[in-house]
């Protein structure tokens, strides 16, 4: 996979999956714009990455009326960008006994509106003779029932039927759109999910894990794939990234 | 949040009726207290204190006074 010459916008790029597809992006070529709420920790990503040229943009996901103009203007700035992975999110476990209509709309603003927003500013006065590349970091939760998890699998299912339906609307737009759908992966979301339960409510969930949980390097190289060159007739799927958690 | 609201609060979880839990309570005792008023408390928790009660801790206490142990540091009163 050759990303040399491409311009890649990743969000939740401070850490876990977003930090390490940054890392991975950047070893293949790719100038990387890293976006994220944490200038600090988007820093610590960049000095991690082999040198392109990254460039570092902190914005807020929940600003969902400021995305679009905040991709135009990284354009105008940086010129033409090739590809987009939204790996921003944010999980809290909570059973429907405390759902309320700000857990709602932060979870789903932040999960599946900004992709949305994003994407509207992706696809605007972009070089349209370059096949454009959109990955969306769903999650099987949005795929099974889970129990603690709701919006966020209904966060997470949204952007799966999202990227099916952008798929669609971008074909004009010379813009393909493709999920993965990780199961747990050992990063610092993952470790707030443990430290919420005891050992056997945890250990339940290491149980349903065939071959244990993944790290994210191993979502990170999916993602790759689905935005290179080499999937340029893959459109509109949902790859899961499970390590068998689905066949269990 | 003080320790009167927090009670309520725990009521609500529970689906008690408000002013229900006074503090002497056995949470083992509790009907309603299972595995998902557990991690509800802990979101709770998480939410109005920008704390997290850590599940083995959680696990450990008995009443519900117990409970407010872990969490009056944080009280507004």
């Amino acid at each position: 996979m050759d990303f040399k010459q491409k311009t890649v916008l990743i969000t939740g790029a401070s850490a876990g999956i977003g930090r390490a597809t940054a890392i991975l992006l950047a070893e293949l070529g790719a100038k990387v714009i890293l976006n994220g709420r944490n200038q600090a920790a988007l820093d610590e990503t960049k000095a991690l990455m082999a040198q392109h040229g990254h460039i570092v943009s902190p914005f807020d996901m929940e600003n969902i009326d400021g995305l679009p103009k905040w991709v135009l203007d990284l354009r105008k700035q940086h010129g033409n960008i090739d590809g987009f992975v939204h790996c921003a999110g944010i999980q809290t476990t909570k059973s429907i006994r405390i759902f309320d209509q700000a857990f709602f709309d932060q979870t789903m603003h932040t999960n599946l509106a900004s992709a949305l927003a994003i994407a509207r500013g992706f696809r605007q006065k972009r070089d349209k003779t370059k096949q454009g590349a959109i990955v969306l970091v769903a999650s099987i939760a949005g795929l099974i029932g889970q129990t603690g998890n709701i919006v966020y699998g209904a966060s997470k299912a949204g952007l799966m039927s999202a990227a099916r339906g952008l798929s669609m609307e971008l074909l004009r737009d010379n813009i393909r759109v493709n999920c993965v759908a990780p199961a747990l992966v050992e990063t610092d979301m993952a470790q707030k999910t443990r430290d919420s339960m005891n050992d056997a409510q945890f250990q339940h969930i290491l149980d349903q894990h065939p071959m244990g949980i993944g790290q994210p390097e191993d979502v990170a190289n999916a993602i790759a794939f689905l935005l290179s060159d080499r999937a340029r007739w893959i459109n509109a799927v949902c790859l899961p990234v499970e390590g068998g958690y689905l066949a269990n | 949040m003080n320790r009167t609201e927090f009670l309520i609060a725990i009521d609500d979880i529970l689906e008690l009726d408000e002013g229900t839990l006074k503090g002497p309570e056995i949470l083992a005792d509790l009907d309603e207290w299972d595995s998902l008023a557990f991690l509800s408390v802990i979101a709770m928790a998480d939410d109005e204190f920008d704390i997290v009660i850590e599940g083995e801790r959680l696990e450990k206490i008995q009443t519900v006074e117990d409970l407010v142990g872990l969490v009056s540091a944080n009280f507004s009163d």
